[in-house]
Formats: C-alpha cells, sequence, structure tokens
C-alpha cells in the first residue's frame, strides 16, 4: 500500500481541451476539466496535436483563462513522434493526437505517480494505456 | 509607459523556466546573514547540491504555487460554478494510486465536508495544501490513530 504523498499529472486529450476553452456560463464538461486540474499535483500538460486539434491558439484572447490553467505543451517532436508511430503499430485503431496524448502521459510520469488522461475517446486511450510503461488513469469527460 | 506585469506574464516566465529558456541572471537578495549561514550548511549536509540551486528551486516552488492559485482565483471569478467540491478533488488525487484514503470514500467525504465548513475558500487560499492536509487526516483515522484499542485474549 502506498503512503506519503501521492502525484498526479494530468494530459488533456482533444474535447477536455476544447471543453477548458469553452465560455460558456455553467459548462459542466469545463467543471469537470477544473475538477481534474485541481486534483493534479503534478505536472498538467496539453499535447501540441491536440491544441492543433482543439483549435486552440495561445494567443487567442478567447483562450486566456484556459492558458492561465493550462500553460504547459507537449510537443511532438522527433523523439516523441517516433514513440507515437510505434503506439500506432500496436494500436492501429487510435488517432494521432490519441497516440500523442499516450506518449505525454509516458513522459511525463515517473514511477511513483499516476497520469490522468481526460478524454471522451476512453476506448482507444484504454488500449494505448495498456501499451505504456506508466500508471495511466483514463477518465471519462 | 509602465506597465503592471499580469497573471498572463507570470504564466509565460514560468513557461521559459520549464523549457529553461532565457539563461541564468546574476542577482543579489539581501537575506538575514543567519538564515544564509543554515542554507549553506544544510546544502552540505545535502539538502540541494548547493545554495544556489536550493535557493532557485524553493523560490521556483514558491512561484508557482503562487501562480496556480491565482490562476484558480481568476477562473473562478470568471466562473463561480466552476469550483469543484474538495471531496471530488482529493478522491481523483488518489484514484490509482494505492493510497490508503483510496478504501475509505465515506471518510473523505466526510473529512471534506468539515474541511470545507471551515476553510470554503481552500481553492483560493492553498488548494494542493488542503487535499494533502485531508489526506492525512483520513490515513490517520483510518489506521486507528487515538481510538481505544480493542483488547486481544
Amino acid at each position: 500500500m502506498m503512503a506519503g504523498r501521492p502525484l498526479r499529472h494530468l494530459v488533456l486529450d482533444n474535447e477536455a481541451a476544447q471543453a477548458l476553452l469553452s465560455r460558456r456560463a455553467g459548462d459542466r464538461r469545463r467543471a469537470a476539466v477544473v475538477e481534474a486540474i485541481a486534483a493534479a499535483n503534478g505536472r498538467i500538460l496539453v499535447p501540441t496535436a491536440v491544441r492543433v486539434e482543439a483549435g486552440w491558439r495561445r494567443r487567442d484572447p478567447a483562450a486566456a483563462y484556459a492558458n492561465r490553467l493550462v500553460h504547459d505543451d507537449d510537443p511532438l517532436d522527433r523523439e516523441r513522434a517516433d514513440r507515437a508511430v510505434g503506439l500506432r503499430r500496436q494500436v492501429p485503431a487510435a488517432s494521432v493526437v490519441d497516440a500523442a496524448v499516450a506518449t505525454t502521459a509516458e513522459h511525463v510520469c515517473a514511477s511513483n505517480a499516476v497520469v490522468e488522461v481526460l478524454t471522451s475517446d476512453v476506448g482507444d486511450l484504454q488500449a494505448l494505456a495498456a501499451c505504456v510503461t506508466v500508471r495511466v488513469d483514463v477518465i471519462a469527460l | 509607459m509602465y506597465r503592471m506585469s499580469t497573471l498572463d506574464d507570470l504564466l509565460e516566465a514560468l513557461g521559459d523556466l520549464a523549457a529553461s529558456r532565457g539563461g541564468s541572471k546574476a542577482t543579489s537578495i539581501r537575506q538575514p546573514a543567519a538564515l544564509h549561514r543554515a542554507a549553506q550548511i544544510a546544502a552540505e549536509l545535502g539538502m540541494d547540491v548547493s545554495l544556489t540551486a536550493a535557493a532557485n528551486h524553493a523560490l521556483a516552488e514558491r512561484v508557482r504555487a503562487f501562480a496556480r492559485q491565482q490562476a484558480f482565483a481568476a477562473h473562478l471569478r470568471q466562473f463561480p460554478e466552476d469550483r469543484p467540491p474538495l471531496a471530488a478533488v482529493a478522491l481523483r488525487r488518489i484514484r490509482g494510486s494505492g493510497h490508503p484514503a483510496e478504501g475509505q470514500p465515506d471518510l473523505v467525504r466526510a473529512a471534506a465536508e468539515w474541511i470545507e465548513r471551515r476553510d470554503p475558500d481552500w481553492i483560493l487560499v492553498d488548494a494542493d495544501g488542503t487535499v494533502d492536509l485531508l489526506l492525512r487526516y483520513v490515513e490517520m483515522i483510518a489506521e486507528g490513530v487515538g481510538m481505544p484499542r480493542t483488547a486481544t485474549a
């Protein structure tokens, strides 16, 4: 049984990113993302591929609130792209963005931590989570 | 013309720090001599690789915590309905971690209600510290600290 301070990281998938960008009053999906952010006491990341799909441009004034709560990007660089290709070979149904999310989760998470992936695409992300070497907690948005 | 710094400026600077951009800058900070000496000794005893590393580490942690707190405050001013319940945050924090409180959701909820009554602005004051404290309480109660022990034959 684990004792001490639990460490939890968070990686946003497309739907979570879109929900966070919402400026609609009373948006329950955005509130769920804020809860996930409050629960994460480690790193909170959005893969750059997710930002592209969600239409999250850092310089847009409309993105200001989302930028404040999630300000770290995880770029799909050469090494990460190679890993994403490998994961997609293992889970062919997974999209490029899903694979990018899984590689970010794998990269951020140390052995004593849990990394939450907040998504609406639970099936593919769970299949990818089974292929990575860290503890991934896939939560449906 | 002087422009007052904003939370967004702070977050951008922290982004540079995370990406190791911007190089280093020599600075002088007036410290109590005793603190300087204590920190030097602590560094020698293994607290950190050097006094500079220890100071940078402590300052970065403090600034990051302040920025997170300010980001929550700014968001919840605009969207007050997004304020999460403490119990939900604490239960999510430990999901899948194997923490002893994971098997005590009712206790987590009861302790969270008690804390929220005493400190309704926990998320604006010290979100992570409050969750840590709650989990410690639950861990302690779950282990029977302070409870009369059952006599064994």
